[in-house]
């Protein structure tokens, strides 16, 4: 698997290396925009269970936009909620944990020049803040389960602006992978319900214990997405947008998750 | 071009996450039976505080597993191989059963009747507040809490604790409550601190190794709710006061005003937790320890401050020894380090 993320970096960093002089345009255009969506999140946290769990969730998310002719920037919050289960037979165990997902992301992305005829390359960096609940229906002491991961990225996007009856639409793809992570995962934390009594330290001991600076060697992640915006007559937008995400965290308590995700968004112009 | 495009669109975002994940351990009964070794072996508290040799127990159970085992036999070895743990607070749940240990009040005296206790102690005019049973017997407050297990309101502990305020003192009978939540003992502690007390540390298991723990870390009670009683209070055990009432056995005794009468309590200082195997099904252990302010290892039991059994004859008459013994203590009105432990044993 080393194998797979040195290539995939080596790649990434080539791309990322040439360079090329900057697009003069200087109109400057902000958007706001709203969605959701549904999502298939999958996981495996070996600090509770061997067991891969995956599920339905609801997905909803809203966005600030900044554009210039030389670059954009995006500000998001995304929330996702839903429930997953052990992918055995469920005649087996009525195993299920409720799971809660907060994502705050913050891009910038420079245009680099264009690629492929018309198609206009950015490449950036980005701050992603992860925070997952997990509460497993049968476990007692170690049933709720928190983690916080904040990631910064380095992130590349293509955007492609193609016209269909005289009004323009964009199809972009962005791709983002981390350099260094600041990761809180303990392997138990609370038990249900929640909290330890005031003066009893085990769960805020436990979060303590397991802060951690990771680079890639211990964390992993990638986060694309490509999506198609449809210009409306109204100046505003409308875009579906498919996003996977796959992270991975090594260490005393192996994790690995991997979200499939398709959001309808409308997009205001302010 | 566009063509391109769509290429590489499609190799990056189809690029399903397969690509990166290892395979998983194939569900059979060799890899649950590893697993659930390997997890207790890297997890579990108690192994050198209990003296065990893990490995000699793996030497023993792993030649009786095989792939073809059916499902009953391989969980009877299974639940066999973790039953060499001699705890309460390890069990292993299927679909169709659940394991456990009652080494820790099974051969010892039951030192309670609740029938005795409701027809004579507490009789018809108790009342009853959340899972508090509360009597007044010559002026003294009679609580029994048979359950830590479920959660109660504060007002609930509030108005135990009001009604019960101008008495010359309170018999709190945890005997036969084999736990719950410590939250909620911890919680009823704080109506009696005098002041905040260490009443205890909590080590975490934090490796893979036997000894592998946290520094110990310390836990404090201190006064807590509207009104706080601090006159004499007896705490009453017996060996099936296990597991939160051991941990709430712990914290009284920690309060200067507090004496614990009866039988030694049955232990379980580990917090168990949780983790699920292959085949789904799910084992509980501890992954903590417990020691008192003193640094006293709880595991095994609390002994009482002043021994007292229930005597055959008295039972049989209806009487309950352990709450006399209180009664007479309270009417004494002694601290408990006047009192000589042995005036009062083998009723």
């Amino acid at each position: 698997m080393s194998g797979y993320k040195t290539g995939f970096f080596a790649v990434f960093f080539f791309l990322f290396s040439f360079s090329v002089s900057s697009y003069a345009g200087e109109k400057v255009t902000r958007h706001v925009s709203a969605g959701v969506g549904y999502a298939l999140y999958g996981m495996r946290d070996l600090g509770l269970s061997p067991l891969h769990y995956d599920g339905d969730h609801i997905f909803l998310t809203t966005s600030l936009q900044r554009h210039t002719g030389k670059a954009i920037s995006i500000a998001e919050v995304s929330f996702m909620n839903g429930r997953i289960s052990p992918d055995i037979n469920p005649l087996l165990t009525t195993a299920e944990m409720k799971s809660m997902k907060l994502y705050i992301h913050y891009s910038y992305y420079r245009y680099t020049g264009s690629i492929l005829n018309n198609a206009r390359l950015y490449l950036g960096g980005s701050t992603l803040l992860h925070s997952a609940s997990y509460r497993h229906n049968l476990f007692i002491n170690s049933s709720i389960n928190l983690n916080t991961i904040n990631s910064l990225n380095l992130s590349g996007m293509i955007s492609l602006p193609f016209a269909v009856n005289e009004r323009e639409h964009l199809l972009e793809l962005h791709l983002q992978a981390p350099v260094a992570a600041f990761i809180v995962r303990p392997s138990y934390a609370y038990i249900k319900p929640s909290g330890f009594l005031d003066h009893s330290s085990g769960g805020l001991e436990s979060i303590f214990r397991s802060i951690e600076v990771a680079t890639v060697d211990r964390f992993f992640s990638l986060n694309s997405g490509v999506s198609l915006k449809y210009s409306l007559r109204n100046n505003s937008a409308l875009r579906i947008c498919y996003r996977w995400e796959y992270m991975e965290h090594s260490g005393d308590n192996p994790f690995n998750s991997a979200t499939h995700g398709i959001v309808l968004q409308t997009i205001f112009t302010l | 071009m566009k063509r391109h495009f769509i290429i590489l669109a499609v190799i990056i975002f189809y690029s399903c996450e397969k690509f990166f994940m290892e395979d998983p351990t194939e569900n059979n009964h060799i890899n649950n039976f590893d697993l659930l070794w390997q997890v207790i072996d890297e997890k579990y508290s108690f192994f050198t505080y209990k003296n065990i040799n893990w490995d000699s127990i793996y030497n023993v159970y792993r030649p009786k597993v095989n792939n073809d085992l059916s499902v009953q036999e391989f969980f009877d070895v299974m639940a066999g191989m973790l039953n060499e743990l001699r705890d309460g607070h390890v069990n292993l749940y299927s679909n169709f059963a659940h394991s456990a240990n009652f080494d820790w009040h099974l051969g010892h005296r039951a030192n309670f009747n609740l029938e005795n206790i409701h027809n004579n102690y507490l009789v018809s005019n108790f009342f009853s507040a959340g899972p508090f049973l509360v009597s007044e017997i010559d002026s003294v407050g009679y609580v029994y809490i048979p359950s830590f297990a479920d959660e109660f309101r504060e007002s609930d502990l509030d108005s135990v604790v009001e009604h019960l305020y101008g008495l010359k003192g309170i018999i709190f009978d945890v005997r036969n409550n084999s736990g719950g939540l410590n939250r909620t003992g911890r919680l009823i502690a704080g109506r009696f601190a005098d002041s905040v007390r260490l009443v205890s540390y909590t080590l975490y298991k934090t490796g893979p190794g036997h000894d592998d723990f946290s520094k110990p870390q310390p836990n404090y009670i201190g006064p807590h709710g509207k009104k706080r009683f601090l006159k004499p209070v007896v705490v009453l055990s017996n060996r099936r006061s296990y597991s939160a009432t051991n941990d709430f056995v712990m914290n009284m005794a920690a309060f200067p005003h507090v004496t614990v009468i009866g039988d030694q309590t049955g232990g379980g200082g580990g917090t168990p937790y949780d983790y699920e195997l292959l085949n789904g099904w799910r084992c509980r252990f501890p992954r903590t320890m417990t020691l008192a302010a003193n640094g006293f290892n709880i595991e095994h039991g609390i002994n009482p401050d002043i021994r007292v059994n229930i005597s055959r004859t008295d039972e049989l008459r209806g009487i309950d020894t352990i709450i006399e013994a209180a009664l007479v203590f309270l009417s004494s009105r002694s601290l408990k380090t006047h009192i000589q432990s042995e005036n009062l044993q083998d009723y």
